[in-house]
């Protein structure tokens, strides 16, 4: 059973008591009964299957307003991970992306039976691109434009290496991109559903990009990593590719090991095989289309 | 160079703490101890994979890298590999034999 399987009124009531949905690889408890959430959570996850009764979570997220009764009409909502307070948001109309953040948190600070990079990752025909890079480099909208290209998404956010055969277990969520990243998307790929774009968060006007449901379909089966592609969008540049030496490859793929130095040995056995089995480089470009078709030629 | 009071063998510290990993002509150096991650440039991982094999000398070891470099910056890298040993040894990665 999928998120859209229910209506929205029952959506609403189970979110409020409890609903637990499987994202890749972990299943994700949400209480939420801030009332704002429930719509943009709807149509965010409608692809993601619910997990089974006997599925346990990995995590209990909860989201509720925060009720002060000095401030009866304050807005404020409290988030909490497995119990334990996490973090407090003042409007609750940005309880969204106050959730999404809470969940790339609490997944950054657990899942360490991966190798966790900061990069998003793409696939095609088996093939996953890892594209690391550090936040404003147009990662997240490179990914959106290879999405809405047809490459498969396993996750904009972070690439999760299984230690014990190399493979990328997809992580298929909402691509999450960022003020003027919104429009652009929005003229590359008019079709591209944004299901919630939110003004005033502390990152700005944040939007959200419906993971595809031939995605998250495929949300059980991993990929082989065929390359790394480091992206920078500058503006006005014509589309260049430079080959990184394995060592560069390496460098970079290490200053975006989330859990690097928690994994030891076996985090520096992983990135120096991934480093030494898949060319890495840079892309410099400017034009969406042309990155597009560049990793596809650094892929082929 | 080697100089007066350099040790006569330097012998890695425990062989046992480290992992190897070869990229290029690079070395990535995993020490179990310190749980630091090492990148060796092609003179420094030669040098450090010819001590995981046996002691040597700076004098031998300056020997064995000669062969890695033009004739005319032997003398480049012979002071090169005095500073990576001291690097080593300030690691604490490589000790005296005699220690």
């Amino acid at each position: 059973m999928k998120v859209s399987d229910l209506t929205s009124d029952a959506f609403a009531a189970a979110l409020g008591s409890g609903l637990a949905v499987r994202l890749g690889p972990f299943v994700v408890h949400w209480r939420v009964t801030v009332p704002a959430a429930r719509g943009p959570l709807h149509a965010l996850y409608a692809h993601h299957p619910l997990a089974e009764p006997d599925e346990p979570p990995d995590v209990y997220v909860d989201c509720r307003a925060h009720l002060n009764p000095r401030r009866p009409w304050s807005r404020r909502i409290h988030l909490s991970i497995d119990g334990r307070f996490h973090a407090a948001q003042a409007r609750a109309q940005l309880s969204v992306p106050a959730l999404e953040w809470t969940m790339n948190w609490s997944l950054a600070t657990r899942a360490h039976e991966y190798l966790m990079l900061h990069a998003a990752v793409v696939a095609r025909d088996g093939r996953a691109v890892i594209l690391p890079a550090p936040p404003g480099s147009g990662k997240s909208t490179l990914c959106g434009a290879l999405v809405a290209r047809g490459w498969r998404l396993l996750s904009d956010e972070f690439t999760l290496i299984r230690p014990g055969d190399g493979l990328i277990a997809p992580l298929p969520r909402p691509v999450s991109l960022k003020e003027g990243a919104i429009a652009v998307m929005r003229r590359f790929a008019p079709e591209h559903m944004f299901a919630g774009v939110f003004p005033g968060t502390v990152k700005g006007t944040v939007g959200y990009v419906l993971p595809p449901a031939a995605s998250v379909a495929a949300q059980d089966e991993p990929a082989r990593p065929c390359c790394v592609v480091l992206p920078r969008w500058r503006s006005g540049a014509a589309v260049r590719t430079e080959a990184l030496s394995r060592t560069g490859t390496f460098l970079a793929l290490n200053r975006n090991a989330v859990n690097y130095s928690i994994l030891g040995e076996r985090g520096a056995a992983l990135l120096a095989g991934l480093a030494g089995g898949c060319p890495g480089h840079r892309l410099a470009y400017d034009s969406l289309d042309d990155a597009v078709d560049a990793v596809g030629g650094l892929a082929a | 160079m080697p100089t007066p009071d350099s040790p006569d063998v330097w012998r890695l510290a425990d062989p046992s703490a480290f992992a190897l990993f070869g990229l290029d002509d690079d070395l990535i150096v995993y020490d179990r101890r310190s749980g630091q991650t090492h990148l060796f440039n092609a003179l420094a991982a030669e040098a450090f994979r010819a001590l995981h094999v046996r002691p040597l000398t700076e004098a031998q070891l300056c020997a064995l890298l000669t062969d890695m470099v033009e004739p005319e910056r032997a003398a480049e890298a012979a002071s090169a590999l005095s500073a990576v040993l001291a690097r080593f040894a300030a690691l604490g990665m490589i000790d005296p034999a005699d220690a």
